[in-house]
């Protein structure tokens, strides 16, 4: 079985919002970087992965298993780490960690330890005297002791400087290089993902709108810039748009893009361009258009 | 339950008495009456014997001191590492703590209710013990009374609490409704311990006797009487099993049937 | 974005037209072409090379099976993936009559911008020699 996470069918209604049938999987070995707006639904999908919100239908399998049936077996297995700090301020991390390691079978102090030392994490100083970055990077290193096969990340790196930044992806790429474990992150910082994310999972308003892996984001997508004039009549076919006065730039399919245009209007898409040129071609034309009169 | 116990520990570990000064005080304090108390009653029971009207008189001091035990020990389980499970929880940080952990939601539940227990503990305890001296020394009505009203206190205490955490998970009170319901509570209990309100509540039981329209009163009073004796054992058990019920038994049961209705 | 593994050398353009899978398979090929890497020389392993381009391992995955079909690689399990040169005369050929139309079309380009003739066979010369 090769597949470590597999999502179908999700749904979760709230008032105002809906995760609406959301359907993705993750394989072994595998990096999948999760992205989206704010309020587009991440945290809310990561929640109902640990079960921690209740989801309205379908079905989430990890390691094979339905998430509620042997939610105990499965959460011995995955590390979390999520945006929000989950310690008590005013206890000290080797509290928590005393608190923590009875719950789990494997646990390596030694792992734990090292990580705390590299990165200078003092087990007995009081929560509320950590940074932001120093926080994400115990919650890390618990969630690295106990020998997880997957690890799920809501924005990791927000808080951390950029050697900090390196730091953590280089660990992240050796965590699923024995092709036996996988890493499940959302994140904002699309510069990351270029750099390790196998796959990438584009959620917009609750909905699903890419989910694929890198080689075909490149292949299927393509990225096209060029004088205002280039663009006459071509506009419909664009997935998203950014136009200037003298310029435009814009996402397109790339077998569309190979029609339309030159060659040398053509570049590859990054994660950035592709996250912004959808939900910009989704966004209200009226209402761009009346903020853009500001 | 073996995780429940683990979430309780981890709790403790977390927010315990052993890292917070103040909370191990106030913990340290409530059992310190406690063993007073119950010495304080063995010491009644002996006196008791020999001289029955200063006994009394000590018992209903030592009972007047009673209610401190008890309502504060419980109200130390308000702080804790655990706040309520919700039914969308994502907001407060033991959750999120909780979350990633190998237990289920109904584990943290019942670790909630395990530690309620281990709080009322102090209070349970110098509560079976007035009422065992109210059993041995078949004491009067007054030291009965007094007694029937420790036991109703800690059994209205004790249901709230566990209707609170119980009920509260599915039905969404504001949290200042909440607040107004225990602070009232924590007054009352500072009432029934102030002379002033016993002397009243004394004269009103007498004026109750004595004219029928105030019957309630003279029935209420035979009620705690009733359960001063033998019967509060009784009450005390049932307490804690429909306790357990409301806090445990019923959202763990809303729980699986969400669930199941997949 | 360079990177040399022994004496192979692969540049990432991220302004090319080109997915970057693509890139890192005609990087290959022209290291090949070149000289660089000569038949049975080792290749890094998927993971190594996409941790030193800081991309991830799809893009070497797919790099490798393209080229793998191609012919220009070839894995041994447990031992990793190797240069492949059959047929490199032919290689050189292809390569060398698409540089010719490439260089066809730019010569049309410096025809329409005014060049003479003249000014390119002193290039030529300057290039080739005599």
């Amino acid at each position: 079985m090769d597949t470590i996470l597999q999502i179908s069918h999700l749904t979760k209604a709230f008032n105002g919002f809906k995760i609406d049938d959301i359907s993705f999987s993750l394989e072994k070995g595998c990096i999948m970087g999760f992205v989206g707006e704010n309020g587009a639904g991440k945290t809310t999908t990561i929640k109902m992965l640990l079960n921690a919100v209740e989801k309205t239908s379908g079905e989430i399998q990890i390691f094979g298993l339905d998430h509620t049936a042997h939610e105990v077996e499965i959460k011995e297995r995955i590390g979390y780490v999520p945006s929000d700090d989950y310690f008590t301020a005013n206890s000290t991390l080797d509290r928590h960690v005393k608190a923590l390691k009875i719950f789990y079978k494997e646990w390596d102090d030694t792992l734990f330890k090292a990580l705390c030392t590299s990165w200078k994490l003092p087990l007995s100083q009081k929560i509320y005297e950590y940074s932001k970055g120093m926080k994400t990077k115990a919650m890390l290193a618990i969630a690295l002791a106990h020998k997880p096969d997957l690890l799920i990340l809501d924005e990791p790196t927000a808080g951390l400087d950029p050697v900090a930044r390196i730091e953590v992806l280089d660990i992240l790429r050796d965590f699923v290089a024995n092709g036996e474990r996988a890493v499940f992150f959302s994140t904002h910082i699309t510069t990351d993902l270029d750099k390790i994310a196998d796959y990438i999972t584009l959620i917009h308003e609750g909905r699903i709108k890419e989910s694929l892996p890198i080689d075909e984001i490149e292949e299927k997508y393509a990225l096209v810039d060029g004088g205002i004039e280039d663009l006459k009549g071509k506009e419909e076919e664009f997935l998203g748009l950014r136009k200037g006065q003298v310029k435009f730039e814009g996402l397109i399919l790339r077998e569309k893009a190979q029609k339309c245009f030159k060659e040398n209007q053509i570049r590859v898409p990054n994660i950035e361009n592709l996250l912004v040129y959808t939900i910009w071609g989704e966004k209200d034309e009226k209402s761009q258009a009346i903020i853009k009169s500001l | 339950m073996k995780r429940a116990k683990l979430l309780l520990k981890a709790s403790r570990t977390m927010i315990g008495d052993s890292n917070s000064i103040a909370l191990g005080l106030f913990t340290a304090i409530v059992w310190v009456f406690a063993a007073f108390a119950i010495g304080f009653i063995t010491y009644c029971m002996t006196l008791y014997k020999t001289d029955p009207k200063l006994g009394q008189h000590l018992a209903i001091g030592m009972i007047e001191f009673s209610p401190m035990v008890i309502g504060y020990g419980m109200a130390r389980s308000f702080y804790t590492g655990f706040i309520e499970v919700r039914k969308n929880s994502g907001k407060s940080s033991f959750m999120n703590f909780a979350m990633q952990l190998p237990v289920t939601k109904e584990d943290v539940i019942k670790a909630q209710f395990l530690d309620l227990l281990r709080c009322a503990l102090p209070g349970f305890l110098v509560l079976c013990y007035t009422l065992v001296f109210t059993v041995i020394y078949k004491a009067d009505k007054i030291i009965l009374m007094y007694s029937g009203a420790l036991v109703l206190f800690f059994n209205i205490l004790f249901l709230l609490i566990c209707l609170d955490k119980g009920i509260f998970t599915y039905i969404f009170i504001s949290s200042k409704v909440r607040e107004i319901i225990y602070i009232s509570f924590a007054l009352l209990s500072i009432f029934v311990i102030s002379n002033n309100a016993q002397q009243k509540i004394q004269n009103f039981v007498a004026l109750g006797a004595a004219n029928s329209n105030l019957k309630i009163l003279s029935v209420f009073s035979s009620f705690l009487v009733f359960l001063g004796g033998e019967a509060g054992f009784i009450s005390l058990l049932l307490t804690v099993l429909i306790g357990w019920y409301l806090s445990c038994h019923l959202p763990a049961k809303i729980f699986r049937l969400k669930e199941g209705r997949k | 974005m360079e990177e040399r593994g022994g004496q192979m050398k692969i540049t990432l353009d991220y302004s090319s037209p080109m997915p970057m899978y693509e890139q890192i398979k005609e990087a290959i090929k022209q290291n090949i072409y070149k000289g660089y890497l000569e038949n049975n020389d080792p290749l890094p392993s998927i993971r190594q090379l996409a941790k030193e381009l800081n991309v991830s391992m799809i893009t070497t995955k797919r790099a490798y099976i393209d080229l793998e079909h191609e012919g220009f690689i070839y894995t041994m399990s447990g031992r990793g993936t190797f240069v492949k040169i059959q047929d490199l005369s032919k290689a050189v050929y292809d390569r060398q009559q698409k540089l010719l139309e490439e260089c066809k079309d730019y010569f049309v380009i410096l025809k329409e911008a005014g060049l003479k003739k003249e000014q390119l066979t002193e290039l030529i010369k300057e290039i080739f020699g005599e």
